[in-house]
């Protein structure tokens, strides 16, 4: 266990590395010198010369990501150019709501694709199975901010069931905070609900379909043991694994359905910051995101000993 | 024929060309038929429904829906198949090396994993910030964004093939390496790597929409279906026709990309009865399987 988990760990920092070096090189792939395509035409040569200092390029490449690396790992994302504050601030802020409609989108999807994945899974083409083809292919065709608009008409301006755009923070009671939620993290969960449904599903299938399954039928285990007792337990690493390795889109999907919603998340921030070439504030936010999603996936490495025991001695000995 | 036999046997792949032979019709015939212009303004007949002077109505500059969707189709499907052709020559490349150069396969491999860390949409952002929008880079971005996977895809399909008796036979015989990865590897390949790039080409169609909503892909005025759909988003309330037709168009091109892959792969998504197997383009089932040895 314990060397399986080293080995995650070391792959986990490989992974942070490589990723870091990449968000730090997209600057240099501005073209002109940074400093003065951030700043504009009209910025005196001390303003450039300041930023490309704040910036680290006025160093050697690999100084100025050192210097960068060891800023982050004190917590210092940088300065927004455009709105005079510290990245870190201005990010943590951001983060919540879209961190919240992920999570939202993860739950919505969780309890609509595995109920409809088991009863697909139990009987073959029935009313669930169909029904489930179709919600795939939905999701898959329909990109989350092209649903988010559709619902936004039906759900929001049609029927008036829930505000049409908007975010109210946690502080005004949960349900203020959720009924604001609602349509971003749907319209995000049935693109969720399209992957994790078929994996479930298939896994589930395969599962009720190896001889420990006729074992226990056999020896009498009732017909809801034996799906939710064996079939959805030996799916349940496919099921972490999906929910997990999507979450990282399910992030830069709130990033972009946010936007639709006027919500005061990453979403708006990241556009602004493009839109003004605010690069620390665009660098800062992908290492973030990106972050949040391999260390996710990192953790969920680890739980896999616990919902399968069989992984626990061949991963751990091969490790 | 053989292959037209085989087709007949997958209603998904016709269906999904069905779809994009569609699209890409209405993408190259309009033009020459319509008599608008898809960017100039007319802004005494801006919002009109669909009649029969403007078949899908006008939007809130009074240009024509149709021919500004043609555009913004015609746009999509340039940089959706310029990325999937960019990234299935570098991804084949790159697992072909990883493969076959065995000192480049970690390098290769971390690489992949470090840029996979981060989400599609992100990246492609944060390079489109970097580099400014324009159509060259934005398939720029989005072959970078799309290349890791398939460079995995090659590299563990190659693989499993390279220790094969007849690779190995056919090395033992003194046939020249490349001989050996072009006759002998590269047709085993192909199959599951067709299906991963058909999934890039829609998930480029996504990513490009995605950000050009966002406003930092195709500039304006020039049509794309993303700006389309951000443009009808203000309109929410009463021009309901803006974002149906375009968004249409985004489901058909998505849809039929995956239909095409979904049907040469052997059908997991859209066949009820019978046991489904796994997309072998499956990013999530790849990690799974390297897992569970």
């Amino acid at each position: 266990m314990l060397r399986y988990g080293l080995a995650r760990l070391l792959a986990l920092l490989q992974v942070i590395v490589v990723m870091s070096i990449v968000v730090y090189a997209l600057i240099y792939a501005m073209p002109g010198d940074p400093a003065t395509v951030i700043l504009g035409d009209d910025a005196t040569p001390e303003q450039i010369a300041e930023l490309r200092a704040q910036l680290g390029l006025d160093q050697p490449a690999w100084l100025g990501y050192l210097d960068w690396v060891s800023a982050v790992l004190r917590g210092d994302l940088g300065y927004s150019i455009f709105l005079r504050a510290p990245v870190a601030e201005v990010l943590g802020e951001r983060i919540v709501p879209t961190v919240s409609i992920a999570l939202l989108a993860s739950f919505v999807s969780v309890i609509v694709a595995i109920p409809l994945a088991l009863a697909a899974a139990r009987r073959q083409g029935g009313a669930a199975d169909v029904s489930l083809t179709v919600v795939a292919m939905l999701g898959i065709a329909v990109p989350g901010f092209l649903l988010s608009l559709l619902l936004v008409r039906v759900f929001a301006v049609q029927l008036g069931w829930f505000p049409v755009a908007g975010y109210a923070s946690p502080d005004e009671g949960p349900w203020t905070f959720l009924r604001y939620l609602v349509l971003p993290a749907v319209a995000l969960g049935v693109v969720q609900v399209s992957v994790l449904g078929r994996i479930t599903r298939s896994s589930v299938v395969d599962v009720l379909s190896s001889s420990f399954i006729t074992v226990a039928r056999a020896k009498g285990v009732s017909p809801a043991g034996v799906l939710y007792g064996h079939g959805l337990r030996n799916a349940l690493v496919p099921i972490v694994t999906v929910l997990a390795g999507s979450f990282g889109s399910l992030l830069a999907g709130a990033v972009v359905v946010e936007t639709i919603f006027n919500i005061p998340g990453v979403g708006q921030l990241i556009v602004t910051a493009i839109s003004r070439r605010d690069y620390p504030v665009i660098q800062s936010t992908v290492l973030v995101i990106a972050l949040i999603f391999v260390v996710l996936n990192f953790v969920v490495d680890l739980l896999y000993p616990l919902l399968d025991p069989r992984i626990r001695l061949t991963a751990g000995a091969r490790a | 024929m053989r292959a037209l036999a085989g087709l007949r046997e997958r209603p998904a792949v016709i269906v999904g060309l069905a779809l994009l032979v569609a699209c890409a019709a209405v993408a190259l015939i309009v033009p020459f038929v319509s008599p608008y212009d898809p960017n100039a303004a007319a802004v005494q007949e801006r919002m009109q429904a669909p009649s029969a002077a403007h078949p899908l109505g006008t939007d809130d500059f009074g240009r024509d829906v149709l021919a500004r969707l043609a555009v913004g189709i015609g746009m999509s499907m340039q940089v959706a198949f310029a990325t999937a052709a960019v990234a299935l020559v570098l991804g084949l490349l790159l697992g072909l090396l990883a493969v076959f150069v065995r000192p480049l396969d970690q390098l290769i491999m971390r690489i992949c994993d470090g840029l996979l860390a981060i989400p599609g949409v992100l990246l492609a952002l944060a390079v489109v910030a970097a580099t400014g929008a324009s159509t060259a880079s934005l398939i720029a971005c989005l072959v970078l964004v799309e290349t890791p996977a398939v460079a995995r895809l090659v590299r563990s399909s190659a693989l499993s093939v390279r220790e094969r008796r007849y690779v190995e036979a056919a090395a033992a015989a003194g046939v020249r390496p490349a001989a050996v990865v072009v006759r002998h590897v590269l047709p085993s390949v192909l199959v599951p790597v067709a299906v991963q790039i058909s999934a890039v080409f829609g998930s480029a169609i996504v990513i490009e929409a995605a950000l050009s909503f966002l406003g930092a892909g195709i500039p304006a005025p020039t049509a794309s279906l993303g700006n389309m759909l951000s443009d009808a988003k203000a309109f929410v309330n009463t021009g309901w026709c803006l974002m149906l037709f375009p968004g249409a168009a985004l489901a058909a091109l998505v849809l039929g990309a995956n239909l095409i892959g979904d049907g040469v792969g052997g059908g997991a998504l859209f066949r009820l009865r019978t046991r489904p197997r796994p997309l072998p383009g499956d990013a999530e089932l790849e990690r799974e399987r390297m897992l569970l040895p």
